[in-house]
């Protein structure tokens, strides 16, 4: 059945540090550096390998080139729902094939192969995944008299059911020559493809290829407080269009395939996860920036966030930077994250997880309500003068009992 | 350390010329320092103009490095390490008279320099902080990656993989499969 989730980890920041309004790869110095990461999540279920190299060059002093190329892997099991009932013969494989088609004749939802003839035979299970994904970018900033800053990327990722390929601009403005205040204005246009699953059509659901639209734009003030304060506000929104459903996840239908007006204990069909084709979002992200003695530095962050599918979010966190010596310095981190899940969403676990037999239905617990904390720490050592070494352990649950942890090793090099 | 130094000289050359100028009745407007175009000082009623050779243009290089997007605090970047304008210290005598020509108010005035939210900074409090207190702001650990900026790349790759909000990091990076 499924072969895998898709390759989540790997790509939304993929390219990040490309145009950024909160820099992340606002890096001091020319620098080429590579990092890996190594992400599992407990109960044996998704491992991850994440490797990025990055390089930032300037040339002159108008010009700075960004480049960024990454190699990712993922493996393991994932959950999602699945008959358990076997097959009692033949003739059993026969009924639930014509069952599974005339459910599929009685709504416009996809309806998946792997029908249990029981209700209460249907259980999360897990599938195994493995797949690779590549990625690059890389953008230009050239700064103009004024010392303005305007940014021009592209990007392109490429796995085996997904493919991305985008373009975004950033400007930076001074407010006036004291520089003391910025305004940001960037944008995104990203063209993707994924390979879904269609309707279920001669006992079976082929994959095509199926196009994503994904639009951003953000506009970002940066205020210089005091020569040790400084914070960053930022308003972003976007919009997806498209085939916006993940088809390695599925729910549980009721489709009344006797018409006779009641839903019997087989009458439950596997569903593919079904999610609205157009997705606007938005939200605020407030960082600040404050030096709090010669040898500590603490980072604050709130980001709020709100979708037209109901999704709300607040994150609440900070790190902080603390010089130990002179070549090292440890960076622990927390967030906190609460979410208000999507309207289409219904809990796996509920007592009746079961949607009707049309209407947009989920349950990704991505999209539903819970909290997370996420705890880490950083470390990094100058080993040269231009070298450094740097490593992370992070730790990160949520209240639905997910919980992944995730290690970084990696160099960077200044020239 | 080489900034500290040049900040030291700054206050020092302004330290010395300050009573010269006093004395004259002078002020001068600094927030054209950066600007290429003759700075206008006012005396009483008339606007004189210094001509350049009243200020030099010298390499003052900064130990800190500033690298792309360090703007975004209003960092010094390479170009303004470049061109940081210092005062010329002798001569003194010559630099109240001899370089000083009375003219008209012409178009060589510098523009207006004033951000139109100025405003928010008076209601705020904000005193603006100047070029050269700005070398704490520029350290690494003051950007929004922190040392390490791919420890946050990593970190939010996680969070856009494992929870239902999008966006607000940037808007740079490739798509995936996400959802």
């Amino acid at each position: 059945m499924n072969k895998k989730l898709t390759l989540t980890l790997l790509g939304t920041v993929a390219v990040t540090g490309i145009v950024s309004l909160t820099p992340e790869g606002a890096h001091a110095a020319d620098h080429i550096s590579v990092h890996h990461m190594n992400y599992e999540e407990f109960d044996d279920k998704v491992k991850a390998g994440d490797n990025i190299l990055s390089l930032e060059k300037s040339i002159g002093l108008d010009w700075t080139i960004t480049a960024e190329l990454g190699y990712d892997t993922v493996s393991g099991a994932s959950p999602s729902w699945g008959p358990t009932t076997p097959f009692a013969g033949y003739q059993d494989r026969v009924n639930r094939a014509y069952d599974t088609a005339a459910a599929q004749n009685k709504t416009n939802q996809v309806i998946r192969s792997g029908k249990d003839p029981y209700r209460d035979g249907y259980m999360i299970q897990k599938y195994n995944l493995e797949d690779t994904r590549y990625s690059g970018g890389v953008n230009v900033t050239y700064r103009d008299s004024e010392r303005n800053e305007w940014t021009l990327g592209g990007n392109y990722s490429q796995e085996e059911d997904y493919e991305s390929m985008g373009i975004n601009g950033q400007v930076l403005i001074y407010a006036d020559s004291r520089k003391n205040r910025s305004y940001t204005i960037g944008s995104s246009l990203l063209f993707d493809k994924t390979l879904a699953f269609q309707k279920y059509d001669n006992f079976k659901n082929v994959q095509e290829w199926e196009n994503i639209f994904n639009g951003n734009f953000e506009v970002g003030l940066s205020q210089v407080f005091t020569p040790n304060f400084y914070t960053t506000f930022t308003l972003y929104t976007g919009y997806k269009s498209g085939y916006l459903s993940n088809h390695y996840l599925t729910v549980l239908r009721e489709i009344d395939i006797d018409n006779n007006g009641k839903i019997e204990d087989d009458e439950v069909f596997l569903g593919q996860d079904s999610r609205p084709d157009k997705r606007l979002s938005g939200g605020i992200n407030i960082q600040g920036f404050y030096n709090i003695n010669s040898w500590a530095v603490v980072r604050p962050r709130y980001k709020y966030f709100m979708d037209d599918w109901n999704v709300s979010s607040h994150q609440l966190g900070g790190k902080l930077n603390i010089k130990l010596t002179d070549t090292l310095t440890l960076a622990p981190g927390y967030s906190w994250y609460t979410q208000q899940g999507a309207n289409f969403y219904r809990d796996p676990s509920a007592n009746d997880p079961s949607f009707a037999a049309t209407g947009y239905a989920t349950s990704d617990l991505r999209l539903g309500d819970f909290n997370a904390d996420a705890y880490e720490l950083g470390i990094s050592m100058k080993v040269f003068d231009s070298w450094r070494v740097n490593a992370l352990a992070a730790y990160y649950k949520q209240s639905n009992g997910y919980e992944s942890s995730w290690w970084v090793l990696g160099t960077t090099y200044e020239f | 350390m080489r900034l500290i130094k040049t900040c030291s000289m700054l206050v020092l050359l302004g330290f010395i010329t300050m009573p010269t100028l006093a004395a004259e009745g002078l002020s001068i407007d600094l927030s054209g320092l950066n600007d290429k175009q003759p700075t206008a000082i006012v005396r009483a009623a008339s606007k004189v103009v210094v001509s350049n050779p009243r200020y030099q243009v010298t390499e003052s290089v900064s130990s800190t490095v500033y690298g792309s997007q360090s703007a975004i605090n209003g960092l010094p970047n390479l170009k303004d390490k470049e061109e940081n304008l210092t005062l010329s210290l002798p001569p003194m005598a010559a630099s109240t008279s001899g370089d000083i020509k009375a003219v008209a108010v012409t178009d060589a005035a510098p523009k207006p320099d004033v951000s139109m939210l100025a405003f928010i900074d008076e209601w705020l409090g904000i005193e603006p902080v100047k070029p050269w207190e700005k070398g704490t702001l520029a350290k690494k650990e003051m950007k929004p990656g922190g040392m390490v900026p791919e420890f946050d790349v990593f970190s939010e790759k996680v969070f856009a993989y494992k929870q239902g909000s999008v966006g607000g990091s940037g808007v740079g990076g490739g798509g995936c499969g996400c959802n």
